[in-house]
């Protein structure tokens, strides 16, 4: 046993050096501490109740009552194909009128935001803004419009 | 009644017998060494591509602390490739499949806590980009991948056991 242990040991040392000279190589390498992002921790505190939302989820919401969808990309792509039902809402373009449609909503609506794919941020950034205006229900569609896209998922043109 | 009682337990114990007999058999140990070394294989080529999808991922299960996510998220699948190539080549098999159990275990316990949690997020085991949410069928799959695991790990260590160098008859031979 002793044996396999250290064997394991030269493994697990062996794959992490490997990972962090590729890492270290490649051009699209990850930092390797992530800084502490406060928005992420905000939300964060919310998934536990289903502060992430996958497409499948999504795909099973549409067309019922009580929830909203709003895509935090730009107009030029959300006229190109949005989900279905959704509503533009530019992260970083917070209009006036953007902003008094909103509010219209009651507090208590959910809200799913999502942008343009996995990398994205303004989807998570737009439902923070969300949840500080008082919105208690605000979930993020991580995988976005790549993934909605992707898999063949309602689409709607404008 | 007493002959049917030894009879059923004849029975049982023959087929205990042949389910070790399967269990211990070397192709056995080839299929399982096989195929979760080309498991892990696969599972680790999309997350290698795409490591900020996978961080991405890891992240969305609420485990590690944030700091830590970068550096699980560029290790793992190297660690998943490495040990896939080792058991498929069957080298080291004692400490790969140690390795390997050690990961399937920590597997469940994440798919679990994500399960009980309630959180809504991709499972991330093959692909980036899967929209099916983490369900009982993943911890499933991960129980049956642990139990190959544990074939691998205790058919070496049995057969080395029951290696002649390791046989008390050998020590009693005179030089």
């Amino acid at each position: 046993m002793k044996q396999r242990i250290l064997e394991a040991i030269g493994i697990i040392f062996f794959s992490v050096v490997v990972a962090l000279i590729i890492n270290h190589v490649r051009p699209e390498g990850l930092p390797l501490l992530k800084a502490d992002s406060s928005l992420r921790s905000e939300l964060s505190k919310n998934e536990a109740e289903g502060g992430i939302v996958s497409g499948e989820s999504l795909l099973k919401k549409l067309g019922k009552p009580g929830y909203v969808i709003l895509d935090a990309r730009s107009p030029e792509d959300f006229r190109r194909g949005h989900v279905t039902g959704a509503k533009n809402i530019p992260y970083g373009e917070l209009s006036q009128e953007a902003l008094q449609n909103l509010t219209l909503l009651p507090c208590d609506t959910q809200i799913i935001t999502y942008c343009y794919g996995i990398e994205c941020s303004s989807a998570e950034e737009l439902a923070l803004s969300l949840k500080e205006m008082g919105y208690e229900d605000v979930r993020v569609f991580v995988g976005g419009w790549e993934e909605w896209e992707k898999n063949g998922m309602p689409v709607q043109e404008k | 009644m007493g002959g049917m009682g030894k009879k059923r337990n004849a029975g049982a114990g023959k087929m205990k017998s042949r389910i070790k007999k399967i269990t211990t058999h070397p192709y056995t140990n080839l299929f399982c060494r096989i195929v979760l070394g080309g498991i892990f294989i696969y599972a680790s080529w999309d997350k290698i591509l795409n490591p900020q999808e996978f961080a991405r991922l890891v992240d969305n299960y609420l485990i590690l602390p944030q700091e830590s996510v970068n550096l699980f998220a560029i290790i793992l699948p190297w660690l998943e490739l490495v040990c896939g190539i080792l058991l498929v080549l069957g080298l080291v098999t004692g400490g790969t499949s140690l390795v390997i159990i050690s990961l399937l275990t920590a597997f469940v316990v994440a798919l679990s806590s994500v399960l009980i949690r309630g959180i809504d997020t991709n499972c991330g085991c093959f692909s980036n980009n899967g929209t099916h949410r983490i369900n009982m069928l993943f911890l499933l799959r991960d129980m049956i991948l642990f139990m190959m695991a544990l074939q691998v790990f205790f058919y070496h260590r049995n057969r080395k056991i029951n290696s002649p160098d390791n046989s008390p008859q050998k020590e009693k031979l005179p030089d």
